[in-house]
């Protein structure tokens, strides 16, 4: 009388593991099977040339996407580090003539800590939601980015500070070698230490975590100066490796980040995410990019294919987290 | 055998069910008559929910077959078990609450005049439906100013619309305050009078005996066997679910060794705030265990939020070890030596997508890091010995995420946390909700030989049974007040409902 049913799941034992690795074997295999392909299409694509402006050309997204993922994993968003970006590479270029380039820089740095700081009160403190926080900070420095600079591109030509963005250390261009190390210390900061293991409870369950005795208000503070800060960061190399400043610059940067860092497996809602994955979202965002431009794709088709990424990558985000994931792994 | 002139109504034959090579169920088998309440009875993890969902079909069985009515069903998504006339009643409640009882009953079905909506025809067509279910409430109440089992039982008269005919209902009194289960009660009666069958899944065993026909007990993914109600024990009912003989309370000997004349571990003077209780005065020797009884509402968890920091006083002062402190966070009462354990584990306990280590040491880290760099091995000393210490069982080693653990070892991790924070105090409200009865007995065990160990336990609880069965010194709270204080020996069910419930003593 037994009547055999084939299950839903496959039951082997090796099931558990394949659902982890899943987000980053499927996204480097993606990512593989992306430059088999435009390689076919395009001979240039991997030319030496062409190998060394790619890894530049993400830098600017990967340096600020690192830091966003740990805020995001953290339960927060920030929306302003396009303009950010934009407003210290305004700030650093008219003041270097007064504060002298490296204090220039300097004073830049504090912007983006401030701007950082600005956002994190307001979201911790005063409890406006992210998304609308972030969003209205980002149209503000946007502003003040126009009005600092009257709406005009800023030279800033400076030997040692064009270094920056490019010059190369031991053949490496600087840039990656600032992303790399970037990269070292928030994998460091996010695996093995106290704060990053906080950001995982905070983002997993920001209740249970205060009920724990967890300082969530200023941990999630320390995550928006963080982002703040790298935005900054990448407003300077950017200015460095063009040699001027526009108040213009990096719009839309923010959408990008967001793309790159859900494509990469962090959680929208939090409590879940790594920085491997964003590198790998960087990359294949970038890549398409990339991509685009030498197969002369018009650039207005290249903002349709960004905003359909990031829909896609939003969807693989409910699809592991909602309903239908929960369908497909057989639980709940 | 008066069911075998009954109509079977549902068989499940010999189900096998497996997660990750793990099998979950075999070979279980179960009975269902028209007409009965069965209970299905099993400590957490013992396969009932698994069965369950098999017969719902949320899950697939990988070996068995089910039949209704004698004839083979297939059953490969909950729309097949709706249409075979299967309802699922679960402990999260889906309603609106701002909207009235009949909006929520009738909605998308609301009879209309023209355009507008025939609320007159509404309302009756509700308290008719309300009345099938004896209960009387005015169906034009919005549900928020429900109680929880009211709540519970317009959420079955909406289930059972259509053409119900095996209703399951899952822990369907773990939020309610006990002395309401008999509304419920009343209910499921009127069910199983229209012919309807009720799978009931409580840990509560005093329900069972009131209401089920029959029970059916798993252990460990097998089944232990059916026994009719009124042929078994209270006690033989436990020992088939936990496998052996279960002893809970404490004894009489160990209430005595209580060293009640040590300076107070915590004292509390004059405690207010607003409505929700004044002037609570009390005192927690080191190695007590005091409960606070109350009715759902009295006010009894407010007291302990307020102790743990998590709202401030009005008045009033707190004090630990003799000092006086002041608490406005939880940050403040571990530093004071406090911990909590919260009601709702899941939501303000634990967090789920992290694994047993870090959630048992996720208020220790002071200890646990140098610099603020994990000592990896030194954390896993420490969460191991905690996972011994109280027997938290998982099933992949200390990596196991939360999710997937029972609730009772659930439970036992958020006090594992406390513990490895080193807390004088530990607070608990509503310690065992949705604990199975083993591991509830195992959570008063450990609670009581931490006490020995020199914890001061302050327990809230709205179970009779728990507070009796735990605590040393037993304080009840009626409207935010506390209206006695009995030792345990000088307390029993009537005085505490007594004084629970306003009454003088």
């Amino acid at each position: 009388m037994t009547e055999t049913t084939k299950p839903l799941v496959p039951q082997s034992s090796s099931r558990l593991p394949r659902i982890r690795l899943n987000n980053g074997i499927g996204l480097l295999v993606l990512y593989v099977l992306m430059v088999i392909v435009i390689s076919q299409l395009s001979p240039f694509f991997l030319g030496p040339r062409n190998l060394v402006n790619l890894p530049v050309s993400v830098a600017v997204i990967g340096m600020i996407a690192i830091f966003s993922t740990m805020l995001m994993i953290g339960g927060g968003l920030d929306l302003s580090v396009g303009a950010t970006t934009a407003l210290v590479g305004v700030a650093v270029a008219s003041s270097a003539p007064t504060l002298g380039v490296w204090g220039a820089v300097a004073f830049g740095l504090v912007i983006g800590v401030l701007i950082g700081l600005l956002n994190g009160l307001l979201v911790t403190r005063i409890g406006i939601n992210p998304l609308i926080t972030t969003l209205g900070m980002l149209s503000a420095v946007r502003g003040l980015a126009y009005v600092f600079s009257e709406g005009l591109s800023i030279p800033l030509l400076d030997e040692g500070f064009g270094q920056l963005g490019r010059g190369t250390i031991a053949g490496v261009p600087t840039l990656i070698v600032a992303v790399v190390i970037m990269f070292i210390i928030a994998v460091i900061l996010m695996h093995f230490t106290t704060y990053g293991r906080a950001m995982y409870a905070i983002g997993g369950n920001s209740r249970a975590s205060h009920l724990a005795a967890l300082p969530v208000k200023r941990y999630q503070l320390i995550a928006y100066v963080l982002s703040g800060l790298s935005a900054a960061i990448a407003g300077v190399f950017l200015t460095s490796r063009l040699g001027v400043a526009a108040p213009q610059a990096s719009t839309g940067l923010e959408l990008k980040v967001v793309a790159a860092i859900i494509l990469g497996g962090t959680s929208l809602t939090g409590g879940k995410g790594n920085l491997f994955g964003t590198l790998l979202g960087v990359l294949i965002l970038g890549t398409l990019d990339n991509a685009m431009t030498l197969l002369s794709v018009s650039a207005y088709y290249q903002q349709i294919a960004l905003g359909v990424l990031l829909l896609l990558a939003v969807g693989l985000d409910q699809l592991r987290v909602g309903n239908l994931g929960r369908l497909l792994r057989g639980k709940y | 055998m008066s069911e075998a002139s009954q109509n079977l109504l549902l068989e499940m034959r010999n189900i096998d069910k497996s997660f990750y090579g793990l099998k979950v169920l075999d070979g279980v088998s179960l009975d269902l008559y028209a007409g009965e309440v069965l209970a299905l009875l099993g400590e957490n993890g013992a396969g009932k929910s698994t069965l369950i969902k098999i017969l719902n079909g949320d899950y697939q069985r990988d070996a068995g077959s089910i039949l209704i009515n004698g004839k083979l069903v297939q059953i490969s998504q909950p729309r097949d078990a709706e249409a075979l006339g299967i309802r699922m009643i679960y402990q999260e409640q889906h309603y609106a609450p701002e909207l009235s009882v009949t909006e929520n009953l009738l909605m998308g079905h609301l009879p209309s005049r023209g355009l507008l909506v025939d609320w007159n025809a509404a309302h009756q067509k509700a308290r008719e439906q309300l009345k099938l279910l004896k209960l009387n409430i005015d169906p034009t109440t919005p549900m928020m100013n429900l109680t929880v089992v009211e709540r519970q039982i317009v959420e079955v008269v909406k289930t059972i619309s259509g053409n119900a005919r095996i209703i399951v209902m899952d822990e369907p009194t773990a939020a309610f305050p006990p002395h309401e289960v008999a509304l419920l009660f009343e209910s499921i009666r009127a069910l199983v009078k229209q012919g309807i069958s009720i799978i009931y899944i409580s840990h509560r065993l005093d329900e069972i005996f009131q209401i089920a026909n029959r029970a059916t007990v798993l252990r460990d993914g097998k089944l232990v066997g059916t026994r009719r109600i009124a042929d078994i024990k209270h006690s033989d009912l436990v020992q088939m679910m936990v496998g052996h003989e279960v002893t809970t309370g404490t004894s009489e000997a160990s209430i005595a060794r209580k060293n009640v004349d040590a300076p107070p571990v915590l004292q509390v003077s004059g405690l207010s705030k607003g409505s929700l209780f004044s002037d609570v005065n009390l005192q927690l020797a080191p190695g007590e265990i005091v409960g606070i009884f109350g009715l759902l509402g009295a006010g009894h968890d407010a007291i302990i939020n307020t102790i743990f920091g998590e709202t401030r006083p009005d008045t009033g002062t707190i004090a630990v070890s003799g000092k006086p402190v002041s608490i406005s966070s939880p940050r403040d009462a571990r530093r004071a030596g406090i911990g909590l354990v919260p009601a709702d584990r899941k939501v303000q306990g634990l967090v789920l997508d992290m694994n047993v280590r870090e959630n048992i040491t996720l208020s220790n880290w002071r200890e646990l890091a140098r610099g603020g760099f994990f000592q990896r091995s030194t954390e896993r000393t420490h969460a191991k010995r905690w996972i011994d210490r109280l027997g938290i069982r998982m099933a992949g080693g200390m990596a196991t995420n939360l999710r997937f653990l029972s609730g009772g070892n659930q439970q036992k991790v958020v006090l594992a946390r406390w513990l490895e924070a080193k807390v004088k105090v530990l607070l608990l409200n509503e310690p065992t909700w949705g604990v199975d009865v083993g591991a509830r007995g195992d959570i008063y065990t450990q609670l009581e030989e931490l006490a020995s160990q020199g914890l001061a336990i302050l327990l809230v609880s709205s179970d009779l049974d728990e507070v009796l069965s735990v605590s040393h010194r037993i304080l009840t709270v009626y409207k935010g007040k506390l209206t006695g204080e009995f030792t345990r020996a000088a307390a029993s069910r009537e005085t505490l409902l007594n004084a629970a419930a306003g009454g003088t003593s």
